[in-house]
């Protein structure tokens, strides 16, 4: 489903060229549940990102559903984007001014969704959100805020989902319920790649893959 | 979910910043309405102003034409009335040689000095306008020995030497040779009769006419040619006075008569011998005199009230000028002001939204769509701002007019409607561009960029 093939990726930070993903390559297939983990700064939200079609790698390639999404011009990666990835971050990242309801219908600014409005509404139950649709983000817990975001990336039915340390500011009862529906998008068809860096939620998963071994070496080029 | 619901309720999350903006350009849209409305205002009321100036100005020209009319009229009246006067009494004025004793003329009723007949001849070629109908006489008080020596005002004429008029007919027709005119109280007491044959001092005449009666020697008079009188007089070539009939001069009549006589006859003098025509001429000057003040004061309200007029409008058009040059640097300033305002208010309003940009396009929505979610709002904002400065514009103008706003809509309809239509364009095309720098830096961030720092 996801092929991360000897992808490069530098940065140019007050002068200096840092290398943060070195010749990575990675391969998710579908059902896959696959943690990404490594210390902070390791280059893995760097990759998580070009894997999202979101960052243009320096080199390599990444294939995502069998198109290489790179070769794509920008709206069309939007539009490709849209349809086959769903996104979750640590900071949930969620439209501060609109209803729980509304932010999980986001993705529908982005492309058409059939009944999206019914499904919003089943996966809010579904998540445990049913009595909160009306509610804005800020009257909502940390955990429920992270559900919102997660729903907000299944809603379109993604091929693959991409979360950055979704746990991360969650409690042990939230982050549970996060992984657990994350593990059943996964089983349903789909593929999930996440980053973390908490062993409980990598033990979740079905293979964990250690940043560390993956990049050849993150080093500084050039000052 | 569409992008106008994302607009609305990002407004309303961000009321604070909305209502700055809306502000911004309710004041720059007021500030040009009002202006606008104020200047037409003002247009207006220098219409009005300058419509009851006219009114003014034209019932003073009506009031100074009806005084003229009225002048006149009066003149015109008192002009007939001293004509049918002088027709009824005949002649007003004489002229008798300088030597002669006044109290010996009144007393005798006729000069008892002499002229030469051409003196009348030497009036007549100057054309005198002091004096019509210029009569010569040869006049003398006698009696009629075959008509039992009866007293008769003997009177030789020869025809009016001047009329100053060929449409006027003579006072004193021509008495030719042989003719003789009598007065209407001789012809009674002699019982004469028209056409009958007389003989006067041993000259053969036929009465070819009776004078009415004038209360005076003339009603004894008996009128033959001058040739016949200056031959039985024993006057040959000589006359003792010329009678005339006096002028509408103003002023001292006499002493204007007297001059332009004396500029051709040195050695005359000139009496009015008429009091009712010396009153009735007193009357019509004194008429002429208040009708020509009154007529002036008349025409001197015209003038002023075409000064006060040009007056008026010209400090009128001054204080206009002053207020459309203030307002050609006033309304440029202002909406310079607001747009950098606006701009303001856009890029922090990206700056606030950095992370709803990153997260929008991550989810897949093009930056196209991120543009409109910021030109719709800048959209807004500028409707609003054009609807809101609108009014605030009409009253504002209004409150400095000192008219009531219903009346500001009422004479300014139209032009209202028009500007209406221009500011809802207007303003949020302003604010559009005002707000197109942010816009594009907020739809050309990269959220990857976003995403990975927050």
């Amino acid at each position: 489903m996801l092929q991360i093939d000897h992808l490069c990726k530098e940065y140019r930070v007050g002068g200096q060229v840092i290398r943060a993903v070195d010749d990575v390559s990675l391969s998710v297939q579908v059902g896959e549940f696959v943690a990404l983990v490594g210390k902070s700064g390791c280059g893995k939200t760097t990759l998580l990102l070009s894997a999202g079609a979101l960052l243009r790698p320096d080199s390599g390639r990444v294939t995502v559903a069998g198109q290489d999404v790179y070769a794509l011009g920008s709206g069309s990666r939007a539009a490709f984007r849209a349809a086959n990835i769903g996104f979750v971050f640590q900071q949930f990242h969620l439209v501060p001014y609109l209803t729980v309801l509304q932010n999980v219908l986001c993705p529908s600014l982005a492309t058409p969704i059939e009944h999206a409005q019914e499904k919003a509404r089943a996966l809010l139950e579904q998540m445990g959100l049913g009595h909160r649709l009306a509610h804005t983000p800020a009257q909502l817990s940390t955990g429920e805020r992270q559900r919102v975001a997660l729903a907000r990336a299944v809603l379109p039915q993604p091929k693959l989902i991409l979360a950055d340390e979704p746990t991360g500011n969650l409690d042990d009862v939230s982050a549970r319920m996060v992984i657990d529906a994350l593990a059943n998008f996964a089983t349903g068809g789909k593929c999930v790649l996440i980053v973390t860096h908490d062993k409980e939620v990598a033990a979740r998963a079905k293979r964990v893959v250690a940043m560390a071994e993956l990049n050849k070496g993150q080093q500084l080029v050039s000052a | 979910m569409r992008i106008g619901r994302l607009i609305c309720r990002e407004i309303l999350f961000r009321k604070l910043s909305f209502l700055l903006g809306l502000l911004s350009v309710a004041a720059a849209v007021a500030c040009l309405v009002g202006v606008i409305a104020l200047l037409d205002n003002y247009d207006r009321q220098t219409e009005r102003i300058a419509t009851a100036e006219q009114h003014r100005v034209a019932e003073a020209t009506d009031k100074f034409e009806a005084a003229s009319q009225q002048a006149r009229l009066a003149m015109a009246k008192l002009q007939e009335d001293f004509r049918k006067l002088t027709l009824t009494m005949g002649f007003t004025t004489v002229v008798v040689a300088d030597q002669q004793d006044l109290g010996e003329l009144f007393s005798k009723g006729y000069a008892t000095h002499y002229m030469p007949e051409d003196y009348g001849d030497q009036l007549a070629e100057k054309k005198v306008m002091t004096l019509n109908h210029l009569l010569p006489v040869l006049e003398e008080r006698t009696s009629w020995p075959e008509q039992h020596d009866a007293a008769v005002q003997l009177i030789g004429v020869k025809g009016e030497v001047w009329i100053q008029s060929k449409m006027q007919t003579p006072l004193q027709a021509t008495v030719p040779a042989g003719a003789m005119v009598v007065g209407q109280q001789l012809q009674k007491a002699l019982n004469l009769k028209k056409d009958q044959k007389v003989t006067f001092h041993g000259g053969e005449f036929t009465i070819t006419g009776i004078r009415p009666g004038q209360g005076g020697p003339d009603d004894i008079g008996v009128w033959i040619d001058l040739a016949t009188a200056q031959k039985m007089l024993n006057h040959p070539g000589q006359i003792n006075a010329i009678l005339g009939v006096e002028c509408m001069c103003p002023g001292d009549r006499v002493t204007v008569i007297k001059q332009e006589i004396l500029q051709t006859l040195k050695d005359v003098q000139v009496y009015e011998f008429s009091n009712i025509a010396s009153a009735r001429a007193a009357a019509r000057r004194r008429v002429d005199e208040a009708a020509r003040a009154q007529t002036e004061h008349e025409r001197q309200n015209v003038v002023d009230a075409k000064a006060s007029l040009d007056q008026h409008i010209k400090s009128r058009l001054e204080m206009r000028e002053q207020k459309a040059s203030f307002a050609q640097y006033l309304i440029p300033t202002v909406i310079i002001v607001c747009a950098i305002w606006i701009a303001f208010l856009a890029f922090n309003n990206v700056r606030d939204r950095r992370t709803e940009i990153g997260i929008l396009r991550a989810i897949g929505v093009r930056s196209g769509r991120i543009l409109t979610l910021f030109l719709g709002k800048a959209m807004v904002i500028g409707l609003a701002g054009a609807a809101v400065g609108f009014v605030a514009g009409v009253l504002l103008s209004a409150q400095q007019s000192h008219i009531a706003p219903g009346h500001v809509i009422h004479d300014s309809g139209a032009m209202l409607v028009k500007l209406l239509v221009v500011v809802l364009l207007a303003a949020p095309v302003l604010v559009l561009l005002a707000s197109m720098i942010p816009a594009l830096v907020a739809a050309r961030q990269d959220p990857a960029d976003i995403l990975r720092n927050d």
